[in-house]
């Protein structure tokens, strides 16, 4: 029998951003994965323009309740993803449902804290105070930020080894989470992936000179199978190279392109699964 | 040909109708899926229970404007504004359309009774390359009472001279469910004889919909030359009900061993225990198995 995976991100009819970047592969590994969808859009808005609307916290209230109602409240899955929560209304809801979770059965809960990249926030900041109640609540089992957002949540500037090993240490004094996993960090001219659970682990990143989207979304996938499937060090080690290997395909695809809008995310199957 | 396709339909979070069993097998089979959702519900309505919202005009407008695809598939489209808008839009842009024209089943709507008038006009306007009714549908959309033979051919007839491939996906008769076929250029009507499985399934529709672009692009789009057209369609329906028998059967007996052997009632919870086996199907959809005898119209004795 398949495990139930709730994945909470982003929707756009083409393309394979959020949870259209999450659900194939997670299918393909054998999970049956429900899909809230957080926004509906028509694509990106790497591809310039896009239009749609976020779905309003209301309909994200109303489903959540709709799945409790059927005997399916979050309680009854293996593996809860968050990702892109849009705004104030929508992770207030998400909390508010962590919160009502027993401490005896909960799923596995993965959160991609999604707050922006590359210096800049993608939200509001009045959401920030409610990500750090979450992170401090005991509830999330993994996180996946991206560089900025793990600068952003411990206010320390990661800059070479000494610096990361500061953020981590003010990240475990502010919150309580138990294993961090920062999917890239840039020092030294070199990429890690950053693990840590009591020990950190440091993975080498081939670095390519390519702008993608929807990396950290298909990374955030490949983890939440793999920890609930392997120990850490190995679960963070196969997930970043299985995302490395749909890079490749993605690149050899469309070789000497700079901006690759989508990633091959159907035509890496066989990648999901060795 | 591209194996890309945009499909129309509704979302479920938990369980496999619409959209959520549209996507999943054509994404196995290697097609690029665009998915517009129409409806955005916790679950399916046959758990007498659920929640969500359908969407707006102005939202299907905003979303209407995505990158295109080669083909097009439409399923649950939950009232006549949204056929209205899409029959302005398809006429403007035309790809490989086919149509589920999700109305009912067994002399009851699904839908918002308005939609049958914009369904016909739609048919009469836009062109429509496959079409998958019931019974029941073909009866709305042909606006005639079908009963026997005679009528029958008559309605699938009328749907021909506008419609390229013709599947009428379910007409019961006793102990079995028919499936006939018709193509243009054609005259005969074909049919498969089927066994009626005695449960309740939901999502049927629309993986026999999504199976059915696969299959007919192998046996038909990939190399239009030299293709008899019926013999295509007879081969393509063909391998997806004998895909669909060993989806549903598998989909069943999970379905009793959850239920403690009993069979589940409609407009209940025990409802979502008969939710598709989707994930365990993969291994099948990659299957060109052709399990039914095809008969001519004529040896089925509809009557």
């Amino acid at each position: 029998m398949p495990g139930q995976i709730l994945t909470i991100s982003s929707h756009v009819v083409h393309g394979y951003v959020g949870n259209r970047g999450m659900t194939f592969p997670l299918q393909v590994m054998g999970w049956n994965v429900d899909a809230l969808n957080t926004t509906n859009y028509s694509n990106h808005p790497g591809y310039g323009s896009f239009s749609g609307e976020i779905e309003k916290p209301q309909l994200i209230f109303d489903v959540l309740k709709g799945l409790q109602d059927i005997g399916n409240g979050i309680e009854n899955y293996d593996i809860l993803i968050t990702g892109y929560l849009p705004n104030y209304e929508i992770i207030t809801s998400v909390k508010n449902m962590m919160d009502d979770l027993s401490d005896t059965k909960k799923p596995v809960i993965v959160m991609d804290p999604i707050l922006g990249d590359n210096g800049k926030l993608y939200l509001s900041e009045a959401v920030v105070p409610v990500y750090k109640e979450i992170l401090a609540s005991g509830k999330i089992d993994v996180i996946t930020p991206n560089q900025f957002e793990f600068e952003y949540f411990t206010g320390v500037k990661i800059t070479d080894e000494t610096t990361l090993k500061q953020a981590i240490t003010k990240f475990k004094s502010l919150y309580n989470v138990k294993h961090i996993v920062i999917s890239s960090v840039n020092f030294d001219d070199s990429m890690y992936c950053v693990g840590y659970v009591d020990d950190l682990i440091l993975i080498p990143i081939e670095e390519i000179p390519v702008k993608f989207f929807g990396c950290g979304d298909l990374f955030t996938a490949l983890m939440a199978h793999n920890f609930v499937k392997y120990d850490f060090e190995h679960a963070l080690k196969d997930s970043v190279e299985k995302l490395s290997k749909v890079l490749q395909r993605t690149v050899e695809h469309e070789p000497g392109v700079k901006i690759i809008k989508d990633l091959r995310i159907i035509q890496s199957k066989d990648i999901y699964l060795q | 040909m591209e194996k890309s396709v945009l499909t129309i339909s509704s979302h479920v979070i938990h369980g496999y109708v619409g959209n959520k069993a549209i996507v999943f097998p054509l994404q196995i089979k290697g097609w690029e899926v665009d998915n517009l959702n129409t409806v955005n519900y916790s679950n399916h309505t046959g758990y007498g229970i659920f929640k969500g919202s359908v969407i707006s005009n102005e939202l299907l407008k905003k979303l209407l404007d995505s990158p295109p695809s080669s083909f097009l598939i439409t399923g649950y489209l939950p009232n006549s504004s949204v056929v209205d808008q899409l029959k302005d839009y398809l006429l403007n842009n035309h790809r490989v359309y086919l149509l589920d024209p999700i109305l009912g089943d067994e002399g009851q709507l699904y839908v918002d009774p308005s939609c049958v008038d914009s369904y016909r006009e739609l048919l009469n306007e836009v062109k429509v390359d496959i079409i998958t009714p019931n019974h029941f549908e073909l009866e709305l959309l042909t606006d005639s009472k079908i009963q026997d033979h005679d009528q029958l051919i008559l309605a699938i007839e009328n749907l021909k001279r506008k419609i390229k491939f013709v599947v009428i996906t379910s007409y019961q008769v006793g102990e079995f469910i028919y499936c006939l076929v018709a193509a243009q250029g054609n005259e005969s009507i074909k049919g498969f004889k089927i066994p009626i499985i005695d449960g309740y399934f939901t999502g049927v529709g629309d993986l026999f919909t999504a199976l059915l672009i696969d299959k007919l692009y192998d046996s038909y789009y990939t190399d239009l030359e030299n293709k008899d057209a019926l013999e295509s369609l007879c081969k393509a329906v063909n391998q997806v009900l004998s895909i669909m028998e060993k989806v549903l059967h598998h989909t069943f007996n999970t379905g009793l061993s959850k239920n403690n052997g009993k069979h589940p009632n409609m407009g209940t919870l025990e409802i979502g225990k008969f939710e598709l086996n989707l994930i365990e199907a993969v291994p099948l959809f990659e299957s060109t198995e052709e399990n039914f005898e095809v008969f001519d119209f004529h040896e089925l004795k509809l009557d």
